[in-house]
């Protein structure tokens, strides 16, 4: 039995009209991502609203690492964590201050760290025992001081895509303390606070607020087991956007006043701790865009009705667990018709996985027509497998002040030749 | 040892969802795979199948769904474990 589509999962804050989207297909070319530069800001002001007052707001470059969306989430005044060298080069390239810079992830190369290290970044954030004595003989050899977070795994995961629990994630909080008390013989590190980061895509506003209080309690029960003062607490974040069918829109602001009494009552007893930091990507980015793709081919084969696209999961990204089977918030955008249909939109992958909704309730199309996916500005376009097949990636456009402008062309066949 | 009930609860629901599996006998001890032929997308397609059914989710981290997956028995048991008690 086919699924609707959970229309009402497209946020209020996306506000591009069809007939812009319809006229950026045709301009540009399909497949294309579109973002609403509004729907960005309304989503970064709300998020600010909801992290407690005076707390700082990280974007996570990973979600989207255009140039174009970074320097608007510059303007707004936001803070980048970078996971690669790669985002790290990104915010330097648009000027952002080395002071608005944090650096995560599990694997830094030297190279890397050494940037990171010479631009006098916030923090690294160090994943591991190993990794600290690796950055403090990387510093030694600049007779540089580096500031460094550690990155703490507490074992209690709880989102969509777990980063607690047993993961590669972070340090166990003993090892944080041993380090701590031995800080001293770091000659070359300052170390400034805790990071933690327990799990991405919540739809749950109590599991922020509970991950919240146990990452402060944990800060408090380290910072009293090693005697060392923490002055910089990342409490990561993990804010969810609903997709599928079966997501919900969350009420955040119920959790709200609890969040900020429970950072007060920590800043209270901690006069200390100058910063407590929040990191969001999906929720920032995530509504703010659009993935339009065109149809190739419609036919029905043995009863079922099967739409060709020219987008699959080649440049949707290749992490969707679902593969099709739940319903995400699409509608046909290039003209009105009442015949609905049970419809399988495929790419043109040559692999059965290639389905970006299966038996979904949807206008039967002809060739030609464009449908929209929503949701579609955070880990689609750089979490896509887009070599497979040899397809090229999609342009990026930006709708700001009621423009439309590209600012990542297609990599095209061409350029894979080269 | 999975219930009776969990394992006719999983029964109904791969005679649904999969047309050559209407009218054949399915036993404690078939593998998904191997015995009733699901492949990769049949697997999510039951996934989803269970989970709204029975209001729980599948964490692909947290749990070892290849295990879990493996015949109608050991999906029968992880139905009886948290089937009445979702995971969240």
């Amino acid at each position: 039995m086919g699924k609707l589509p959970p229309l009402q999962n497209i946020s209020k804050n996306f506000t591009i009209p069809d007939n812009v989207l319809i006229q950026i297909a045709q301009d540009y070319g399909t497949p294309i991502y579109v973002y609403d530069a509004g729907c960005i800001n309304e989503q970064w002001k709300k998020l600010n609203q909801l992290i407690p007052s005076g707390s700082r707001l990280f974007y996570s470059v990973k979600a989207n690492p255009n140039i174009k969306i970074l320097e608007y989430i510059q303007k707004m005044g936001g803070s980048f964590e970078v996971a690669s060298l790669g985002e790290l080069k990104a915010v330097l390239s648009i000027g952002a201050l080395p002071t608005e810079i944090i650096f995560v992830g599990p694997g830094k190369t030297d190279k890397a760290l050494m940037v990171a290290i010479e631009s006098g970044i916030h923090c690294v954030v160090a994943e591991s025992a190993h990794e600290i004595d690796r950055i403090n003989i990387l510093a030694s050899k600049g007779n540089k001081k580096v500031s460094v977070a550690l990155r703490i795994n507490f074992n209690r995961g709880k989102g969509a895509i777990s980063m607690g629990g047993v993961t590669q994630f972070g340090m166990e909080p003993e090892i944080a303390i041993r380090v701590l008390a031995n800080s001293a013989s770091y000659k070359q590190i300052n170390f400034m606070g805790l990071h933690t980061y327990m799990g991405t895509g919540v739809l749950e506003p109590s599991a922020i607020l509970n991950q919240t209080k146990s990452f402060l309690d944990q800060a408090d029960s380290i910072e009293t087991k090693s005697g060392t003062k923490l002055y910089f607490l990342d409490a990561g974040g993990g804010w969810g956007i609903p997709y599928f069918d079966s997501d919900h829109e969350p009420d955040w602001e119920q959790i709200q006043p609890r969040l900020e009494s429970l950072v007060k009552e920590y800043r209270n007893a901690h006069e200390h701790t100058t910063e407590i930091a929040f990191e969001s990507g999906r929720f920032i980015i995530g509504p703010a865009g659009v993935f339009l793709t065109r149809v190739l081919d419609v036919k029905k084969s043995w009863g079922k009705w099967f739409v060709i696209l020219d987008g699959g999961i080649n440049v949707f990204g290749g992490d969707d667990q679902y593969k099709g089977f739940r319903s995400l918030p699409i509608r046909m955008i290039s003209r009105e018709t009442n015949q609905l249909d049970e419809l399988t939109l495929c790419g043109p992958l040559c692999t059965s996985a290639d389905r970006l909704a299966v038996d979904t309730i949807l206008p039967v199309p002809e060739v030609g027509d464009v449908y929209a996916f929503y949701q579609a500005g955070a880990y689609r376009y750089t979490a896509s497998p887009g070599f497979f097949l040899s397809h090229g990636f999609p342009t990026e456009v930006l709708f700001l002040d009621d423009a439309s402008k590209v600012i990542r062309s297609a990599i095209t066949v061409d350029a894979f030749l080269k | 040892m999975a219930t009776t009930d969990s394992l006719m609860i999983l029964e109904n629901i791969l005679r649904k969802n999969f047309t050559w599996l209407e009218s054949r006998p399915i036993k404690q001890d078939d593998e998904l795979r191997e015995d009733l032929e699901l492949d990769s997308l049949s697997m999510v397609n039951l996934q989803v199948a269970l989970e709204d059914s029975l209001g729980i989710r599948f964490d692909p981290i947290e749990m070892d769904i290849f295990s879990i997956f493996s015949t109608v028995g050991s999906l029968a048991e992880f139905i009886d474990k948290y089937g009445s008690n979702p995971s969240r």
